[in-house]
């Protein structure tokens, strides 16, 4: 499946370039930085899908990072990048928030499956919130004395409907292997 | 061998010679005597003496002038004894800072005990420069390790370039077996570069250590099922921890690294169908060990043996893990393991030892502290 944007941090450049290289397929919008002020920066004035971020990094590392992306936006998933591969740094970065924990360097199957679970996951998340909103939402409506409620109570029926149909169909990838 | 300390009498009077002999040789010493002073560069280079009596009177030389060469001939830590005359005593204070000295006639009680005490402040001295070596050692150790993790740590990054790359160029060769071949050798050793440069991350963070409470089953089961793979070879596992097995006070994710390199040693050492088995312990350090790790002698352990069937390890390889600081000067790659988990479990406060019997397997004994009440 392809998503709309994903924002990368890492602090050495052709490894940034790699990357975006790796993603070209699963995004028409990757944009790269090499710090966590910089993502920070890039953040506060655009919205991604996934924010994928390395761990050492010299000004602010990617808990930190992690962190204060959560603070802003807990929803954006963020998916942490190590050298480490010791069960408990996975730990570490899942108690911290991070979506999902992969461990460098790797291979292109391995970070489109890793994106694959957090997109859909991540609609799920979405949809959850949307899909508890407009039941509020539908519930006030039909209590109400609105002259519009008919066509108010058809758009939220239609609403729910979108909801709980999977927005996104991921395409399979079984005998992609090599 | 004999361990008595050995005494140099340097003296050129024979009747002295005697006399001192027999009060050292009847009180546990080893002596070795010489009556001129033209060769005692010799004997104190065949001989090694652990202090010397100095007769300062002796005929062809300058009062001081043996004294002066025992000092420079590289033996400032043997301890030199003068023995003067009662008349001699303010000029060889004034001229010899510190010096020690026993007049003639001397008391047999006296000599005694002031070779006592010397041979006391020398253990004292020797040991504290071999604590300072250490010490030095430790801190070269430090700093080494946090250098080769910086370095660990860029070459990881730029290893994640040169893997994700060659994956890509692999997916754009439309299929030129020769190209695809060359690629795969590339990946093949970038995946080894990186396996080397993880030890030497999960080494070099060992530096930083953040020890707790950590229950051993746990750790143990958790080591099993994560790192396991005894499928091929249907081993079984045998994992003994008794209920009254205390919590160690460890930093868990690094040792857990540790047992795993262990484990999976085990693993791969092990026969087909053979059984691996674990057994946690109490302990304390085994009488062998004693000499080299003094300061740990009553402590208790938990002792976690690991124990494999398979053809057991080299010898001298068994010994550097057990010391207190292996080199990694030529470390051989499937050593790296073994020693990155040696330095670790030292790092946190513990040691290994190592049995190995050729044909029979090897038992990796690892001692780790145990966590005190008082720790959180």
């Amino acid at each position: 499946m392809s998503i709309g944007s994903i924002l990368i941090v890492d602090d050495e450049a052709v490894f940034r370039d790699m990357l975006i290289e790796m993603l070209k397929d699963k995004t028409s919008k990757a944009v790269a930085v090499e710090s966590g002020s910089q993502a920070l920066k890039v953040l506060s004035r655009n919205r991604f899908d996934i924010v994928i971020t390395d761990v050492n990094m010299p000004d602010m590392n990617g808990y930190q990072l992690l962190e204060y992306i959560k603070f802003v936006d807990p929803i954006v998933p963020v998916i942490i990048m190590t050298g480490y591969n010791g069960i408990y740094d996975m730990q570490e970065a899942i108690e911290k928030g991070a979506e999902e924990y992969i461990v460098k360097p790797f291979k292109k199957e391995e970070i489109d499956a890793l994106i694959d679970r957090v997109v859909l996951r991540s609609f799920s998340k979405r949809n959850k919130i949307l899909l508890k909103y407009i039941t509020v939402a539908n519930n006030l409506i039909t209590q109400s004395d609105e002259p519009n409620r008919g066509e108010l109570i058809i758009i939220g029926r239609r609403l729910l409907k979108y909801i709980e149909t999977p927005t996104v169909c991921p395409e399979t990838s079984e005998g992609n292997s090599t | 061998m004999n361990n008595l300390p050995k005494i140099l009498v340097l003296d050129n009077v024979q009747e002295n010679i005697q006399s001192l002999s027999e009060v050292l040789n009847g009180n546990g010493y080893e002596v070795f005597t010489s009556d001129n002073d033209q060769n005692f560069s010799e004997i104190l280079e065949s001989y090694k003496p652990d202090l010397i009596l100095l007769d300062i009177m002796m005929s062809g030389f300058d009062d001081y002038e043996v004294y002066n060469k025992l000092k420079q001939n590289g033996n400032s830590n043997t301890p030199v004894i003068l023995v003067i005359p009662e008349e001699k005593v303010n000029e060889v204070v004034s001229r010899n800072n510190g010096v020690d000295y026993i007049t003639k006639p001397f008391r047999s009680a006296e000599i005694l005990t002031r070779i006592n005490t010397h041979l006391k402040v020398k253990a004292i001295l020797e040991q504290k420069n071999a604590l300072q070596k250490e010490l030095q050692t430790l801190q070269r150790m430090t700093s080494i390790t946090a250098l080769a993790g910086g370095i660990a740590h860029n070459i990881n990054n730029l290893m994640g370039a040169i893997v994700g790359y060659s994956d890509l160029l692999r997916s754009n060769l439309n299929g030129n077996p020769k190209s695809l071949d060359y690629t795969e050798r590339i990946l093949e050793a970038s995946q080894r570069v990186t396996e080397l440069t993880r030890n030497l991350l999960t080494y070099s963070r060992s530096v930083r250590n953040a020890p707790t409470r950590v229950k051993v089953k746990n750790l143990l089961e958790d080591i099993i099922l994560l790192y396991g793979s005894n499928g091929a070879k249907r081993l079984s596992i045998d994992l003994h921890v008794p209920l009254d097995i205390p919590e160690i006070y460890v930093d868990r994710d690094q040792v857990c690294k540790a047992l795993a390199s262990i484990y999976i040693n085990a693993e791969k050492s092990a026969p087909k169908d053979s059984i691996i088995t674990i057994i946690a312990s109490i302990g304390k350090v085994p009488l062998t060990l004693r000499p080299r790790r003094t300061e740990a002698e009553s402590e208790e352990y938990v002792v976690l043996s690991i124990t494999d069937m398979g053809s057991g390890i080299d010898e001298e390889i068994a010994q550097k893990l057990s010391d207190s600081f292996f080199s990694m000067d030529h470390v051989i790659e499937s050593e790296l393991e073994l020693s990155a988990a040696s330095g670790i479990v030292l790092k946190n406060k513990g040691f290994i030892h190592v049995q190995t019997k050729p044909d029979i397997g090897s038992t990796f004994h690892v001692y780790l502290p145990k966590a005190g009440d008082g720790k959180l």
